[in-house]
């Protein structure tokens, strides 16, 4: 019934797109929270802005080459034209919906600087769908033999589930402070949580949590498949991609706290809102950490 | 280095989900690179120019607000935009200001200045900016 439904060529092309909207997210989400990556794409012409995405095209396509090469497939090289295409146009499209997110795409700022913004932006998005394709390259269905023994094995050591929630709580907590380690002390926090009302606070939790799910389950980087299968307590995907969120968010509560940009006495509504802000590259950090365990 | 054998993962047709697909992100493309060269036939040239708009009046607390709104409608970005506000009522005069950090090219911007007297009669405009 599984093969069944994996078959259908629509389910394929969204997991291709989770998968590549994951890596867009995944390695871009730190220069999404480098101003200057942005505050360059008000000033920047339009020829400038032309040349970026060029090169960015040419740089996509040597890594699906690179790719195709890396995972033995012979591709012809209008398949790898078009996949970079499509690398490009996934990690415009995820930089655009990464700057809306942090409340820097208003109409305000003129359709110049949002242009501008979305393609200095969508650089490091659209090379994160690159280096997916090529670091993390889609595993097939099934995903035997591909992910590391660990995973494959879970089935066979059944009682070890408490090992298991333990290693990915672990890994949560790691990748989640070393993402939020480096992005805590630094000036973003506060100039995007300044900038968010409740309701687009919200809209941050949201999309902090279909994220980090993609990232995990929806993306492929490791067997897919296998991850799903434990079912059960931690390991249900939803309730899995929930916890790790919490675990994400009090690790980024600590940053803050450790780096002075909150102190105990600070209001709640602050303390909501930065640690909400932080908690998007956390959650993606902390993702990122239960993929490597 | 060979050629290539059909129905190889990779070579073999497109099936109508990966058409969609791509026909989608070329769509998106030719729209980004359409607005990138649209912006580029029709924006201004030359330095930052201001237009200044301003609002109705509100009363607070015996003080007169007056929201101003800026739009950069000149060729460069600006930083540092200060928008001074000018009221000579009775012997009195008012210059209150604000500082508006950066205006991208058509980028607006809304301030408030505060006077303590009527600014009906007032004059806003923008007395400096720099170049980023």
């Amino acid at each position: 019934m599984r093969k069944a439904e994996r078959r259908s060529p629509w389910i394929i092309e969204l997991r291709h797109l989770a998968h590549d909207l994951a890596g867009a997210f995944l390695f871009g989400m730190p220069f999404l929270y480098t101003m200057e990556v942005w505050w360059r794409g008000n000033t920047v012409g339009p020829p400038r802005m032309l040349a970026a995405l060029a090169l960015t095209y040419v740089a996509l396509v040597v890594v699906e080459r690179a790719a195709a090469g890396r995972a033995g497939r012979s591709a012809p090289w209008s398949r790898t034209l078009t996949e970079a295409a499509q690398a490009l146009a996934t990690g415009l499209a995820a930089g655009a919906v990464g700057l809306a997110l942090i409340g820097f795409l208003g109409p305000n700022a003129g359709l110049h600087a949002v242009v501008g913004r979305v393609v200095m932006e969508g650089l490091p998005f659209s090379l994160g769908v690159g280096l997916a394709d090529f670091l993390l390259g889609e595993k097939d269905e099934g995903g035997h033999g591909k992910g590391e023994g660990g995973r494959d094995g879970g089935r066979q050591a059944a009682g070890d589930t408490r090992h298991r929630v333990l290693m990915r709580a672990g890994g949560t907590a790691l990748g989640a402070t070393v993402i939020a380690l480096t992005l805590a002390p630094t000036e973003e926090i506060p100039l995007i949580a300044a900038g968010l009302g409740h309701r687009h606070l919200l809209i941050l939790v949201a999309a902090s949590l279909v994220i980090s799910y993609l990232i995990v389950f929806a993306s492929n980087f490791v067997s897919t498949e296998a991850r799903e299968a434990h079912g059960g307590g931690f390991d249900a995907p939803l309730v899995e991609t929930a916890l790790a969120y919490m675990i994400s968010l009090v690790m980024a509560a600590g940053m803050l706290w450790l780096y002075q940009l909150l102190e105990p006495g600070a209001s709640f509504g602050e303390w909501a809102s930065y640690v909400v802000v932080l908690g998007l590259p956390a959650s993606v950090g902390g993702a990122a950490g239960r993929l490597a365990v | 280095m060979s050629r290539k054998k059909q129905g190889e993962s990779g070579s073999s047709p497109r099936t109508p989900a990966e058409w969609v697909a791509l026909a989608l992100a070329l769509l998106l493309l030719a729209c980004v690179v359409g607005v990138i060269l649209w912006l580029w036939a029709k924006e201004p040239a030359g330095p930052p120019r201001f237009e200044v708009e301003r609002a109705a009046v509100r009363v607070e607390a015996g003080l007169f607000l007056l929201p101003v709104a800026v739009r950069n409608v000149g060729g460069e970005a600006a930083g540092q935009v200060r928008v001074e506000g000018w009221l000579a009522a009775g012997a009195r005069e008012e210059r209150p200001a604000t500082t508006i950090e950066f205006l991208p090219v058509g980028a607006r911007e809304e301030a408030v200045l505060i006077f303590r007297a009527d600014p009906s009669g007032a004059s806003v405009e923008v007395v400096s900016y720099q170049r980023p």
